[in-house]
């Protein structure tokens, strides 16, 4: 039954995305700020997860959808909007690492990297001692932080999977779509991501 | 207790039987190892909390000048409609109230002219020879194949004239 309901919704909104999208292709402007209105939300939040920085995330968020506005008269409904949206978020989030390394190995070769797009590499960024203050556990927005701490520590590709499917709720197929790979390794970065976040939060897990 | 190797297979997949992502099959043979394995059951309960976890984290939201930034950034920047394409001009083209009747009408017309043409057009005046053309064309015919013979003949018995010919010809019919 719920199953049936989320499917539904998910129709409605596809089916309301592409009357938007027909809309703005005849240069619907209120369209557009309709969809704005409806996705902001969503790709800022993706992005904050990525970045860990809310004024990058708002720049990013703009820059996603000053490229929709450029580039909507040439979508083809070929994958959903969202999936598009997402799709040129992490796009943007990938060239903003690659700004940020460079400018890393500019500045400073001695720090220790904090973002990378090896999946495999070893990226690592302080984390405070959660056993040492159990009591900040229980804390609800503390929680958050410490959350927010082990996923900054993920490479960017696992951090990615897990926040589009754990945070965000796409499915994999939608992942695999924004990601442009293949559903198995979809899968297996989840799998991966979650393994490496259960071993930060293993404190909490254990209380 | 479950195998080590059921136990490092089982594990490859807890991260889909938690999403209820594996096949029937797999999540049926995953719950049967759980219920015997502790190892892997608590590792499954806990990337399900880790999974759940996330779930706590706060949803930030742009600021509220986002959109005023966002009009200001695309200022003097046209939202682009669509180029309609061939198909897309017949198609609006089509669904105009008068074309279909001109277009079926044009149609019919066109279909209709080779029958009109085909019945108006008078039969092919093929003029049969009478009997009598027949019978008198033939008899010229007859008579210039004798006169031919005729000077052939005489020719040959040097009568060049072939009057002697003619002459006995005549003899022979006597009625002529």
């Amino acid at each position: 039954m719920a199953l049936a309901t989320f499917w539904n919704r998910g129709i409605a909104t596809m089916n309301n995305d592409t009357a938007l999208i027909a809309r703005c292709q005849k240069a619907d402007v209120a369209a557009f700020n309709e969809i704005v209105g409806r996705y902001k939300g969503k790709i800022y939040n993706y992005l904050y997860r990525m970045t860990g920085n809310a004024e990058d995330a708002e720049d990013l968020t703009q820059e996603v959808f000053v490229r929709m506005y450029s580039h909507i008269h040439s979508f083809r409904a070929e994958a959903s909007l969202s999936t598009w949206l997402f799709r040129i978020a992490g796009n943007l989030c990938v060239d903003a690492f690659r700004r940020r390394k460079k400018e890393r190995d500019i500045v400073s070769s001695l720090d220790a990297p904090i973002f990378s797009d090896d999946e495999d590499s070893n990226a690592t960024r302080d984390v405070p001692d959660l056993k040492a203050a159990p009591e900040i556990l229980f804390s609800r927005k503390e929680l958050g932080g410490q959350i927010e701490t082990a996923l900054a520590k993920l490479p960017p590709k696992l951090r990615s999977a897990v926040v589009l499917h754990d945070v965000e709720g796409l499915a994999y197929e939608e992942i695999a779509a924004v990601e442009g790979i293949p559903l198995g390794t979809v899968k297996s970065r989840i799998f991966n991501a979650r393994v490496a976040l259960r071993e930060y939060l293993r404190p909490y897990l254990e209380s | 207790m479950a195998s080590m190797l059921d136990c490092n297979k089982i594990q490859a997949g807890l991260s889909e039987y938690i999403d209820s992502a594996l096949p029937e099959e797999l999540a049926e043979a995953t719950r049967a190892h759980l219920r015997s394995c502790a190892v892997c059951t608590k590792i499954a309960e806990e990337l399900t909390q880790t999974s759940r976890l996330l779930a706590f984290l706060p949803r930030p939201e742009p600021s509220e000048s986002f959109e005023r930034k966002l009009t200001l950034r695309l200022a003097g920047q046209a939202l682009r409609p669509k180029p309609i394409t061939l198909g897309e001009k017949l198609s609006a083209w089509w669904i105009r109230p008068r074309v279909r009747p001109a277009v079926a009408s044009a149609l019919a017309v066109a279909a209709l002219i080779p029958l009109v043409v085909v019945r108006v057009r008078p039969a092919s005046p093929v003029a049969l020879p009478t009997h009598m053309q027949t019978v008198t064309e033939n008899r010229e015919v007859e008579q210039a194949l004798q006169e031919h013979l005729t000077a052939k003949t005489s020719e040959a018995f040097g009568d060049s004239s072939g009057l002697l010919l003619a002459s006995a010809h005549n003899e022979l019919e006597p009625g002529s």
